[in-house]
Protein backbone atom coordinates (compact mmCIF):
# COMPACT_ATOMS: atom_id res chain seq x y z
CA UNK A 1 0.00 0.00 0.00
CA UNK A 2 2.78 2.40 0.97
CA UNK A 3 4.56 1.54 -2.25
CA UNK A 4 1.42 2.32 -4.22
CA UNK A 5 1.19 5.73 -2.57
CA UNK A 6 4.80 6.41 -3.56
CA UNK A 7 4.15 5.41 -7.17
CA UNK A 8 1.01 7.55 -7.37
CA UNK A 9 2.76 10.58 -5.86
CA UNK A 10 5.70 10.31 -8.22
CA UNK A 11 3.51 9.95 -11.29
CA UNK A 12 1.22 12.79 -10.23
CA UNK A 13 4.17 15.13 -9.74
CA UNK A 14 5.64 14.33 -13.15
CA UNK A 15 2.27 14.63 -14.93
CA UNK A 16 1.44 17.87 -13.13
CA UNK A 17 4.74 19.38 -14.17
CA UNK A 18 3.92 18.49 -17.78
CA UNK A 19 0.48 20.07 -17.37
CA UNK A 20 1.89 23.34 -16.08
CA UNK A 21 4.44 23.46 -18.86
CA UNK A 22 1.99 22.79 -21.67
CA UNK A 23 -0.95 24.84 -20.43
CA UNK A 24 1.28 27.81 -19.62
CA UNK A 25 -1.37 29.36 -17.37
CA UNK A 26 -0.88 29.68 -13.62
CA UNK A 27 -4.30 30.41 -12.15
CA UNK A 28 -6.52 28.51 -9.71
CA UNK A 29 -8.87 26.96 -12.31
CA UNK A 30 -6.14 25.59 -14.55
CA UNK A 31 -3.98 24.33 -11.69
CA UNK A 32 -6.93 22.55 -10.03
CA UNK A 33 -8.03 20.96 -13.30
CA UNK A 34 -4.47 19.80 -13.93
CA UNK A 35 -4.04 18.39 -10.45
CA UNK A 36 -7.31 16.44 -10.62
CA UNK A 37 -6.57 14.96 -14.04
CA UNK A 38 -2.96 14.08 -13.14
CA UNK A 39 -4.15 12.31 -10.02
CA UNK A 40 -6.87 10.46 -11.95
CA UNK A 41 -4.37 9.28 -14.57
CA UNK A 42 -1.80 8.25 -11.92
CA UNK A 43 -4.42 6.16 -10.10
CA UNK A 44 -5.98 4.79 -13.27
CA UNK A 45 -2.64 3.65 -14.71
CA UNK A 46 -1.78 1.50 -11.70
CA UNK A 47 -1.81 -2.13 -12.68
CA UNK A 48 -1.46 -5.22 -10.56
CA UNK A 49 1.02 -7.00 -12.83
CA UNK A 50 4.07 -4.78 -12.56
CA UNK A 51 5.60 -4.57 -9.13
CA UNK A 52 5.11 -1.30 -7.24
CA UNK A 53 7.99 1.09 -6.75
CA UNK A 54 9.91 0.45 -3.55
CA UNK A 55 11.72 3.32 -1.74
CA UNK A 56 15.11 1.80 -2.64
CA UNK A 57 14.16 1.69 -6.32
CA UNK A 58 12.99 5.30 -6.10
CA UNK A 59 16.39 6.26 -4.67
CA UNK A 60 18.13 4.62 -7.62
CA UNK A 61 15.88 6.36 -10.13
CA UNK A 62 17.83 9.65 -10.63
CA UNK A 63 21.08 7.80 -11.27
CA UNK A 64 19.38 5.53 -13.78
CA UNK A 65 17.81 8.46 -15.57
CA UNK A 66 21.24 10.09 -15.92
CA UNK A 67 22.69 6.87 -17.30
CA UNK A 68 19.68 6.57 -19.62
CA UNK A 69 20.42 10.04 -21.00
CA UNK A 70 24.04 9.06 -21.57
CA UNK A 71 22.81 5.92 -23.32
CA UNK A 72 20.46 7.87 -25.60
CA UNK A 73 23.34 10.06 -26.77
CA UNK A 74 25.37 6.93 -27.53
CA UNK A 75 22.37 5.50 -29.39
CA UNK A 76 21.94 8.75 -31.34
CA UNK A 77 25.48 8.33 -32.68
CA UNK A 78 24.74 4.76 -33.76
CA UNK A 79 21.47 5.90 -35.38
CA UNK A 80 23.27 8.55 -37.40
CA UNK A 81 25.76 6.07 -38.84
CA UNK A 82 23.03 3.50 -39.48
CA UNK A 83 20.76 6.04 -41.19
CA UNK A 84 23.65 7.12 -43.41
CA UNK A 85 24.32 3.46 -44.26
CA UNK A 86 20.67 2.77 -45.18
CA UNK A 87 20.35 5.95 -47.26
CA UNK A 88 23.46 4.96 -49.19
CA UNK A 89 22.03 1.50 -49.90
CA UNK A 90 18.69 2.91 -51.01
CA UNK A 91 20.20 5.47 -53.37
CA UNK A 92 22.80 3.19 -54.97
CA UNK A 93 21.58 2.01 -58.40
CA UNK A 94 22.00 -1.74 -57.83
CA UNK A 95 20.57 -1.73 -54.26
CA UNK A 96 22.78 -4.30 -52.51
CA UNK A 97 20.26 -5.54 -49.94
CA UNK A 98 20.18 -8.94 -48.29
CA UNK A 99 17.02 -8.85 -46.13
CA UNK A 100 16.41 -11.78 -43.82
CA UNK A 101 15.14 -12.65 -40.36
CA UNK A 102 17.70 -13.43 -37.69
CA UNK A 103 17.24 -14.73 -34.15
CA UNK A 104 18.98 -13.23 -31.17
CA UNK A 105 18.90 -14.42 -27.58
CA UNK A 106 19.18 -11.50 -25.18
CA UNK A 107 20.98 -11.62 -21.85
CA UNK A 108 18.82 -8.83 -20.42
CA UNK A 109 16.57 -10.03 -17.61
CA UNK A 110 14.41 -7.08 -16.60
CA UNK A 111 11.22 -5.94 -18.31
CA UNK A 112 12.43 -2.36 -18.84
CA UNK A 113 15.79 -3.44 -20.19
CA UNK A 114 14.15 -5.68 -22.77
CA UNK A 115 11.73 -2.98 -23.85
CA UNK A 116 14.59 -0.49 -24.26
CA UNK A 117 16.56 -3.10 -26.20
CA UNK A 118 13.70 -3.91 -28.60
CA UNK A 119 12.86 -0.24 -29.06
CA UNK A 120 16.49 0.67 -29.76
CA UNK A 121 16.73 -2.08 -32.36
CA UNK A 122 13.66 -0.80 -34.19
CA UNK A 123 14.83 2.80 -33.87
CA UNK A 124 18.13 2.01 -35.58
CA UNK A 125 17.52 2.09 -39.34
CA UNK A 126 18.20 -1.26 -40.94
CA UNK A 127 16.92 -3.47 -38.15
CA UNK A 128 13.41 -4.10 -36.82
CA UNK A 129 12.24 -6.23 -33.92
CA UNK A 130 9.41 -8.39 -35.22
CA UNK A 131 8.71 -10.54 -32.17
CA UNK A 132 10.03 -11.42 -28.73
CA UNK A 133 9.35 -14.59 -26.79
CA UNK A 134 11.10 -15.34 -23.50
CA UNK A 135 14.10 -13.23 -24.37
CA UNK A 136 14.48 -14.55 -27.89
CA UNK A 137 14.05 -11.79 -30.43
CA UNK A 138 13.13 -12.17 -34.07
CA UNK A 139 14.89 -9.36 -35.93
CA UNK A 140 14.52 -8.33 -39.55
CA UNK A 141 17.70 -6.92 -41.07
CA UNK A 142 18.24 -5.01 -44.28
CA UNK A 143 21.76 -6.33 -44.79
CA UNK A 144 24.47 -7.99 -42.74
CA UNK A 145 26.21 -4.76 -41.73
CA UNK A 146 23.03 -3.32 -40.19
CA UNK A 147 22.78 -5.95 -37.47
CA UNK A 148 26.48 -5.88 -36.58
CA UNK A 149 25.89 -4.13 -33.22
CA UNK A 150 23.22 -6.62 -32.18
CA UNK A 151 25.09 -9.78 -33.09
CA UNK A 152 28.30 -8.61 -31.41
CA UNK A 153 26.35 -7.64 -28.27
CA UNK A 154 27.57 -4.04 -28.20
CA UNK A 155 24.03 -2.69 -27.83
CA UNK A 156 23.23 -5.02 -24.95
CA UNK A 157 26.41 -4.06 -23.13
CA UNK A 158 25.39 -0.40 -23.15
CA UNK A 159 21.92 -1.23 -21.78
CA UNK A 160 23.48 -3.41 -19.06
CA UNK A 161 25.33 -0.29 -17.95
CA UNK A 162 22.03 1.49 -17.19
CA UNK A 163 20.80 -1.33 -14.97
CA UNK A 164 24.10 -2.48 -13.53
CA UNK A 165 22.97 -2.00 -9.90
CA UNK A 166 20.17 -4.53 -10.32
CA UNK B 1 16.77 35.68 -45.15
CA UNK B 2 14.92 33.12 -43.09
CA UNK B 3 11.53 34.39 -44.24
CA UNK B 4 12.46 33.82 -47.86
CA UNK B 5 14.01 30.43 -47.12
CA UNK B 6 11.07 28.89 -45.24
CA UNK B 7 8.58 28.92 -48.16
CA UNK B 8 11.14 27.00 -50.22
CA UNK B 9 11.46 24.42 -47.47
CA UNK B 10 7.67 24.17 -47.22
CA UNK B 11 7.38 23.53 -50.96
CA UNK B 12 10.17 20.97 -50.75
CA UNK B 13 8.18 19.12 -48.10
CA UNK B 14 5.06 19.35 -50.29
CA UNK B 15 7.02 17.74 -53.13
CA UNK B 16 8.04 14.77 -50.95
CA UNK B 17 4.56 13.81 -49.73
CA UNK B 18 3.18 12.60 -53.13
CA UNK B 19 5.93 9.96 -53.27
CA UNK B 20 4.32 8.31 -50.26
CA UNK B 21 0.89 8.79 -51.83
CA UNK B 22 1.99 6.52 -54.65
CA UNK B 23 2.71 3.78 -52.11
CA UNK B 24 -0.72 4.26 -50.53
CA UNK B 25 -2.58 4.07 -53.84
CA UNK B 26 -0.58 1.21 -55.39
CA UNK B 27 0.81 -0.68 -52.37
CA UNK B 28 0.23 -4.38 -53.05
CA UNK B 29 -0.79 -5.09 -49.46
CA UNK B 30 -2.69 -3.36 -46.67
CA UNK B 31 0.53 -3.08 -44.72
CA UNK B 32 2.27 -1.18 -47.51
CA UNK B 33 -0.57 1.32 -47.42
CA UNK B 34 -0.27 1.62 -43.65
CA UNK B 35 3.47 2.22 -43.83
CA UNK B 36 2.81 4.93 -46.44
CA UNK B 37 0.23 6.55 -44.17
CA UNK B 38 2.65 6.44 -41.27
CA UNK B 39 5.30 8.12 -43.41
CA UNK B 40 2.89 10.87 -44.44
CA UNK B 41 1.92 11.43 -40.79
CA UNK B 42 5.55 12.08 -39.83
CA UNK B 43 5.96 14.39 -42.83
CA UNK B 44 2.78 16.25 -41.85
CA UNK B 45 4.14 16.91 -38.38
CA UNK B 46 7.34 18.41 -39.80
CA UNK B 47 5.30 20.31 -42.41
CA UNK B 48 3.09 21.87 -39.71
CA UNK B 49 6.15 22.89 -37.73
CA UNK B 50 7.67 24.59 -40.78
CA UNK B 51 4.39 26.46 -41.39
CA UNK B 52 4.27 27.44 -37.73
CA UNK B 53 7.78 28.86 -37.88
CA UNK B 54 6.86 30.81 -41.00
CA UNK B 55 3.73 32.25 -39.34
CA UNK B 56 5.55 33.00 -36.09
CA UNK B 57 3.07 30.98 -34.04
CA UNK B 58 5.24 27.96 -33.38
CA UNK B 59 3.92 27.40 -29.83
CA UNK B 60 0.39 26.77 -31.04
CA UNK B 61 1.48 24.61 -33.97
CA UNK B 62 3.64 22.40 -31.76
CA UNK B 63 0.63 21.68 -29.55
CA UNK B 64 -1.34 20.68 -32.63
CA UNK B 65 1.57 18.49 -33.76
CA UNK B 66 1.72 16.72 -30.41
CA UNK B 67 -2.01 15.98 -30.58
CA UNK B 68 -1.66 14.79 -34.16
CA UNK B 69 1.29 12.53 -33.29
CA UNK B 70 -0.65 11.00 -30.39
CA UNK B 71 -3.74 10.35 -32.52
CA UNK B 72 -1.64 8.88 -35.31
CA UNK B 73 0.13 6.52 -32.92
CA UNK B 74 -3.10 5.31 -31.29
CA UNK B 75 -4.78 4.91 -34.68
CA UNK B 76 -1.91 2.93 -36.20
CA UNK B 77 -1.70 0.69 -33.14
CA UNK B 78 -5.44 0.00 -33.29
CA UNK B 79 -5.37 -0.85 -37.00
CA UNK B 80 -2.30 -3.05 -36.56
CA UNK B 81 -3.89 -4.98 -33.70
CA UNK B 82 -7.13 -5.33 -35.64
CA UNK B 83 -5.42 -6.70 -38.75
CA UNK B 84 -3.36 -9.12 -36.68
CA UNK B 85 -6.47 -10.59 -35.06
CA UNK B 86 -8.60 -10.59 -38.20
CA UNK B 87 -6.08 -12.36 -40.43
CA UNK B 88 -5.53 -15.01 -37.78
CA UNK B 89 -9.24 -15.86 -37.69
CA UNK B 90 -9.49 -16.40 -41.45
CA UNK C 1 23.30 35.29 -34.99
CA UNK C 2 23.56 35.09 -38.76
CA UNK C 3 25.82 32.05 -38.41
CA UNK C 4 23.18 30.17 -36.41
CA UNK C 5 20.57 30.98 -39.07
CA UNK C 6 22.82 29.72 -41.85
CA UNK C 7 23.53 26.54 -39.86
CA UNK C 8 19.78 26.04 -39.31
CA UNK C 9 19.12 26.41 -43.02
CA UNK C 10 21.83 23.88 -43.80
CA UNK C 11 20.24 21.48 -41.32
CA UNK C 12 16.77 21.91 -42.81
CA UNK C 13 18.07 21.40 -46.35
CA UNK C 14 19.97 18.28 -45.27
CA UNK C 15 16.82 17.02 -43.52
CA UNK C 16 14.77 17.54 -46.68
CA UNK C 17 17.39 15.63 -48.67
CA UNK C 18 17.25 12.75 -46.16
CA UNK C 19 13.44 12.71 -46.35
CA UNK C 20 13.62 12.64 -50.15
CA UNK C 21 16.14 9.77 -50.06
CA UNK C 22 13.90 7.78 -47.72
CA UNK C 23 10.85 8.46 -49.90
CA UNK C 24 12.79 7.12 -52.88
CA UNK C 25 13.59 4.08 -50.72
CA UNK C 26 9.92 3.53 -49.94
CA UNK C 27 9.24 3.56 -53.68
CA UNK C 28 12.15 1.35 -54.75
CA UNK C 29 12.49 -1.34 -52.09
CA UNK C 30 10.88 -4.65 -52.97
CA UNK C 31 8.62 -5.58 -50.06
CA UNK C 32 6.87 -4.37 -46.94
CA UNK C 33 9.58 -5.38 -44.46
CA UNK C 34 12.37 -3.60 -46.30
CA UNK C 35 10.18 -0.52 -46.83
CA UNK C 36 9.71 -0.15 -43.10
CA UNK C 37 13.49 0.25 -42.80
CA UNK C 38 13.32 3.22 -45.15
CA UNK C 39 10.51 4.74 -43.07
CA UNK C 40 12.79 4.34 -40.05
CA UNK C 41 15.36 6.65 -41.67
CA UNK C 42 12.83 9.47 -42.07
CA UNK C 43 11.55 9.02 -38.55
CA UNK C 44 14.99 9.28 -37.01
CA UNK C 45 17.47 11.23 -39.10
CA UNK C 46 15.04 13.46 -41.01
CA UNK C 47 13.08 14.47 -37.93
CA UNK C 48 16.27 15.12 -35.97
CA UNK C 49 17.72 17.39 -38.64
CA UNK C 50 14.61 19.44 -39.36
CA UNK C 51 13.72 19.89 -35.69
CA UNK C 52 17.32 20.93 -34.94
CA UNK C 53 17.11 23.48 -37.74
CA UNK C 54 13.82 24.89 -36.45
CA UNK C 55 15.19 25.04 -32.90
CA UNK C 56 18.11 27.08 -34.21
CA UNK C 57 15.74 29.52 -35.91
CA UNK C 58 13.37 30.07 -32.96
CA UNK C 59 16.14 30.21 -30.36
CA UNK C 60 15.90 29.09 -26.75
CA UNK C 61 12.48 29.33 -25.11
CA UNK C 62 9.24 27.45 -24.48
CA UNK C 63 8.95 26.47 -28.13
CA UNK C 64 12.44 24.96 -28.05
CA UNK C 65 11.62 22.76 -25.02
CA UNK C 66 8.35 21.73 -26.65
CA UNK C 67 10.29 20.73 -29.76
CA UNK C 68 12.46 18.48 -27.59
CA UNK C 69 9.34 16.83 -26.16
CA UNK C 70 7.90 16.32 -29.65
CA UNK C 71 11.20 14.80 -30.72
CA UNK C 72 11.25 12.44 -27.71
CA UNK C 73 7.66 11.44 -28.37
CA UNK C 74 8.35 10.62 -32.01
CA UNK C 75 11.39 8.60 -30.96
CA UNK C 76 9.32 6.59 -28.47
CA UNK C 77 6.13 6.14 -30.50
CA UNK C 78 7.33 5.38 -34.01
CA UNK C 79 9.31 2.20 -33.22
CA UNK C 80 6.26 0.88 -31.38
CA UNK C 81 4.03 1.46 -34.40
CA UNK C 82 6.58 -0.09 -36.78
CA UNK C 83 6.96 -3.09 -34.50
CA UNK C 84 3.19 -3.66 -34.27
CA UNK C 85 2.74 -3.40 -38.05
CA UNK C 86 5.65 -5.75 -38.78
CA UNK C 87 4.42 -8.29 -36.25
CA UNK C 88 0.90 -8.12 -37.69
CA UNK C 89 2.28 -8.66 -41.20
CA UNK C 90 4.39 -11.57 -39.99
CA UNK C 91 1.50 -13.23 -38.15
CA UNK C 92 -0.84 -12.80 -41.11
CA UNK C 93 1.65 -14.68 -43.26
CA UNK C 94 3.10 -11.97 -45.53
CA UNK C 95 6.12 -13.56 -47.19
CA UNK C 96 9.42 -11.66 -46.84
CA UNK C 97 11.35 -10.92 -50.02
CA UNK C 98 14.78 -12.54 -50.25
CA UNK C 99 17.76 -11.83 -52.49
CA UNK C 100 17.50 -15.32 -54.01
CA UNK C 101 14.04 -14.73 -55.44
CA UNK C 102 13.75 -12.99 -58.78
CA UNK C 103 14.29 -9.26 -58.84
CA UNK C 104 11.21 -7.12 -59.24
Amino acid sequence: MAANVLTITLRTVVLFMFWIFFSGKIDATHLLMGLVSSLAIAIGSLDSESEPLSPEAAMRLPERILRGIAYSFWLLGRILTAAWHVSKIVLSPEMPIKPKFIKHKTTLKGEYGRVIFANSITLTPGTITADMEDGELLIHQLDDDSSEDIRSGALEKEIHKIFKDG
Amino acid sequence: MISSFLPIAIFGMLAIIPLYLYRIVRGPDVFDRLIGLNGIATKTILFLILIGTYNGQLDMFIDICLGYALLNMVGSLAVGKYLERKRLQE
Amino acid sequence: MIIIHVLSMIFIVLGLLVLAAAAVGVLRLPDFYTRSHAIGVTDTLGTLMILTGIAGIVGFGTACVKLVFLFLFIYLANPTVTHVLVRAALKSGLKPWTADAKKT
